[in-house]
């Protein structure tokens, strides 16, 4: 009898020892507690777990890394690459421009700038090619031999694919406007290229109002500042103009700060200050008139950044994106996107006084470029399916261009070029014809 | 037996059931389907059904650079990928007329039977786990990691190396690589001692492997059955011997074949004990292979750019699970014109059909397992 009391007893004692245990764990002891809640906890790495010392190692293969500064945009790494996860997008300074892309650590100096690195790794599939042929050696995998230049990483899982497109090149604004990026920058905004300045520049048409066309009208110019012969004196100025016209200075400021910086630098030259007069001088006189013209010819799609609501500000950006494309004046894209946020009931006295700001009391229809003569580009060209043909028919038109050649010249350089080579087939002579034909 | 007196057998229907064994399924090795016939317990006839694993690797050849088609080769057979990247490199050599320099053969045959005995420590390990025995697994794997380490040492990678290119290498051995390698070897002679008695000699293994799966010899050459499991029917072809290339022609091993030691020949466990015997003719090798290497450059080959002349050339190697071939057309250009690869495990896992009817399901397990499949490989 006893014994079946004894049993009872430590059944209830068993049981109430378990739900002790169990309630223990139940108080969030983080130090009883097997569970990691990955990835917002993460074990420690150790410096070394895997078999053998790291620097012992030939190669790692964690992660690309580029040394962006040392990259000279060769694109030889991007073509090595089997699944092309690397995009490389480079601008190259314009002819007699002194912009200068610096120099690697191997004192290679480079000749453009590196607009956008990107490598995917969601795509890379860690085969090492790229880095072999890279003549810097700016791309690398990190860890191991290269832990100098960047330290090992293991994991670099995240939650979206977004943070696993790596870019390397970060260039300021400022510097691929420097660097004539211009049609790069509105590319990535969604807008169509400038009108080539050949043959007709559509600027000067507009611009009547300044003596002397300045390549974009009005809009501090830091060519200008070319003049300056010694090469440091140059680069210091040019920095200066560039902050000081961030600041929205105007050209007398901008002046100023530049020759203040020179004389801190004590580099305030003779020829510095005559570039700096000149500067001065051929731009106060009409500041009115530029401001007007610029603003008119485009409206800025920065002056929809004050907008505070997210969903605003991305719907106006969208439609004026849209109506910039179709090549709509201001006033048009001022009511377009008004009327766009109406219908969305988003529209507040705010909003649009910040959306009429995109276009002055005034509206002026901006005079378009002739579409002919823009239209008439090297891409025309592309209808000639032989590689070899296409290659040397663009390299004549271009060349052509160049010169400032009528439409009917360059299709008759590119003619005879390609009946010197012996390529003129009877396909392409029409295609020329034609093209030709209908612009002459 | 004699079956119980109150039924009556013309009452009860019998039929055929259709059974399917994967895709995903354990003992499949990757992601195979078997359409199996069932007669009670009995198979009557199998259909194997390929191609989940597809990747279109031959076309997708015919838009890449020469050099960019090494990595692809390793996603092939991804459990031996130094063979996939050496069989590729081979061929274009031929095509090419490119002269290695010994360095570079020594390095990789070195590495190829590294790769070998990691390829087999996985077979023969997913093949007892498959019959039940699970510890010689861990073992196996446990082993093969530290061929892993040295292939990360040297390469950097684990699995896929994209090491062994046309005309060379891509890295020399690191410092410590042979005096590692040297090690690993002593370590690793007493332990496949240890998986005989472990697993080998077994009795239960050799009762569930032993006259199972018997495939014979004019079976197995007429399905075009190459490597460990067409020397286990005792047909002496190794490609290293009968058609010696890189190194192997300076190093002594011997072709170990199946002699029915624990039944008859050509069964489940010869297919094994080959594979087994295999592993101490790479230790050989690899012993002598050290001892010899000579010094060399091993990118002083490496062409700048791999343009083969115009031309095809048909090379065939060696791999752990058999024979592989790349058949490779060049028209001069830096792309082919077209890639096709000889599949061993394709040509393996065609005779299943053969010689696994008539045996139980549990039997089919251990037949598949003998053949040692790679899906990569098989679908491309
Ligand atoms: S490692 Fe291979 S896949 Fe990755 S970016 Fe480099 S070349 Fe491309
Ligand atoms: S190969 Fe090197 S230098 Fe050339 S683009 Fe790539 S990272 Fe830059």
């Amino acid at each position: 009898m006893s014994e079946y009391f004894a049993n009872i007893f430590y059944g209830l004692k068993s049981f109430a020892e378990g739900l002790q245990l169990t309630m223990r764990h139940f108080r969030n002891r983080k130090d009883l507690v097997a569970t990691l809640q990955y990835p917002h906890e993460k074990w420690p790495i150790e410096d070394r777990h895997i078999g053998f010392p790291l620097e012992e190692y030939n190669i790692i293969r964690s992660r690309l890394n580029v040394d962006i500064d040392d990259c000279i945009g060769c694109l030889q790494c991007e073509r090595a690459c089997p699944v092309d996860c690397i995009k490389i997008e480079t601008i190259k300074p314009p002819k007699g421009s002194d912009f200068d892309c610096g120099i690697t650590s191997n004192g290679t100096k480079m000749k453009m700038l590196v607009a956008r690195f990107s490598i995917d790794m969601t795509e890379c599939m860690f085969c090492n090619l790229c880095t072999f042929p890279c003549p810097e050696d700016c791309i690398y995998m990190v860890g191991g031999p290269n832990s100098s230049k960047h330290e090992i990483e293991y994991e670099y899982a995240s939650r979206d694919r977004e943070s696993l497109i790596f870019q390397f090149a970060n260039p300021s604004e400022s510097d691929v406007l420097a660097v004539g990026g211009e049609n790069y920058l509105r590319a990535k905004a969604g807008l169509p290229p400038l009108a080539p300045e050949v043959p007709v520049k559509p600027v000067e048409t507009v611009s009547t109002a300044t003596e002397k066309p300045t390549p974009t009208a009005g809009e501090p110019d830091v060519k200008v500042l070319n003049g300056i012969t010694d090469r440091m004196v140059r680069a210091t100025a040019k920095k200066a103009f560039m902050a000081a016209a961030r600041g929205g200075s105007d050209l007398a400021a901008i002046a100023k700060s530049i020759q203040a910086a020179l004389e801190e630098a004590g580099k305030f030259t003779d020829e510095a200050k005559a570039v700096l007069d000149s500067l001065a001088v051929t731009q106060t006189p009409t500041p009115v008139t530029v401001n007007e013209v610029s603003s008119e010819a485009k409206p800025d799609i920065k002056t929809l950044n004050v907008l505070e609501d997210k969903m605003v500000r991305g719907m106006a950006k969208k439609i004026f994106m849209a109506e910039s494309r179709g090549g709509k004046s201001a006033s048009e894209m001022v009511d377009a996107i008004l009327a766009g946020l109406k219908e969305a009931d988003k529209l507040t006295p705010e909003t649009e006084a910040v959306v009429r700001q995109l276009a002055p009391e005034v509206p002026v229809s901006t005079p378009k470029p002739s579409a002919p003569v823009t239209d008439f580009n090297v891409k025309v060209l592309n209808g000639i399916e032989d590689r070899m043909t296409r290659g040397l028919a663009k390299k004549a038109f271009m060349a052509a261009q160049r010169e400032g050649k009528s439409a009917s010249e360059i299709i008759q350089t590119v003619q005879t070029a390609l009946s010197e080579a012996d390529k003129l087939t009877d396909d392409v002579k029409t295609l020329l014809l034609s093209i030709g034909g209908d612009k002459a | 037996m004699s079956t119980k007196p109150h039924i009556d057998q013309s009452l009860v229907k019998t039929e055929e059931m259709v059974l399917n064994m994967g895709p995903q399924h354990p003992s499949t090795h990757g992601v195979l389907r078997l359409k199996i016939h069932t007669d009670g317990e009995v198979v009557s006839k199998i259909e194997p059904i390929i191609g989940y694993l597809h990747r279109c690797f031959e076309k997708h050849c015919e838009h890449l650079g020469y050099e960019q088609i090494v990595p692809f080769t390793d996603r092939c057979d991804y459990i031996a990928s130094m063979h996939m990247n050496h069989g590729y490199a081979l061929a274009m050599e031929r095509l090419m007329g490119i002269e290695v320099p010994p360095r570079v053969e020594y390095i990789r045959v070195i590495v190829g039977e590294l790769q070998r005995i990691a390829s087999h420590l996985v077979a023969l390990g997913t093949f007892g786990l498959d019959i039940g025995a699970i510890t010689p697994f861990t073992w196996m794997i446990r082993d093969r990691e530290r061929i892993l380490d040295l292939f990360e040492n040297l390469c950097g990678a684990r699995l896929l190396y994209n090491y062994i290119w046309v005309g060379g290498v891509s890295h020399d051995l690191p410092e410590k690589f042979i005096r590692r390698t040297k090690e690993f070897i002593d370590y690793f002679t007493p332990q496949m001692d240890e998986f005989d008695q472990l697993l080998t000699f077994n009795k239960i293994f050799i009762e569930r492997t032993a006259d199972v799966g018997i495939l014979p010899p004019d079976v197995a050459i007429n399905y075009g059955v190459t490597g460990p499991s067409l020397r286990g029917s005792g047909v002496k072809w190794d490609l290293r011997k009968d058609e010696a290339y890189s190194a192997y022609p300076e190093l002594e091993f011997d072709v170990p074949v199946g002699t029915g030691k624990m039944g008859s020949v050509g069964d489940c466990w010869d297919r094994y004990w080959v594979r087994m015997l295999e592993m101490r003719e790479s230790v050989r090798i690899i012993d002598q292979a050290l001892k010899s290497i000579p010094d060399g450059d091993v990118r002083a080959a490496v062409p700048k750019k791999v343009r083969p002349p115009k031309g095809s050339v048909y090379s065939r190697f060696e791999t752990a699970r058999g024979e592989i071939g790349y058949y490779i057309i060049s028209d001069g250009k830096n792309i082919p014109v077209r890639l096709k690869m000889r599949s061993p495990a394709f040509c393996n896992l065609s005779v299943i059909s053969e010689i696994a009817e008539g045996w139980m399901i549990s039997d089919l397990i251990a037949i598949l397992g003998s053949l040692d499949i790679v899906l990569g490989e098989i679908d491309r």
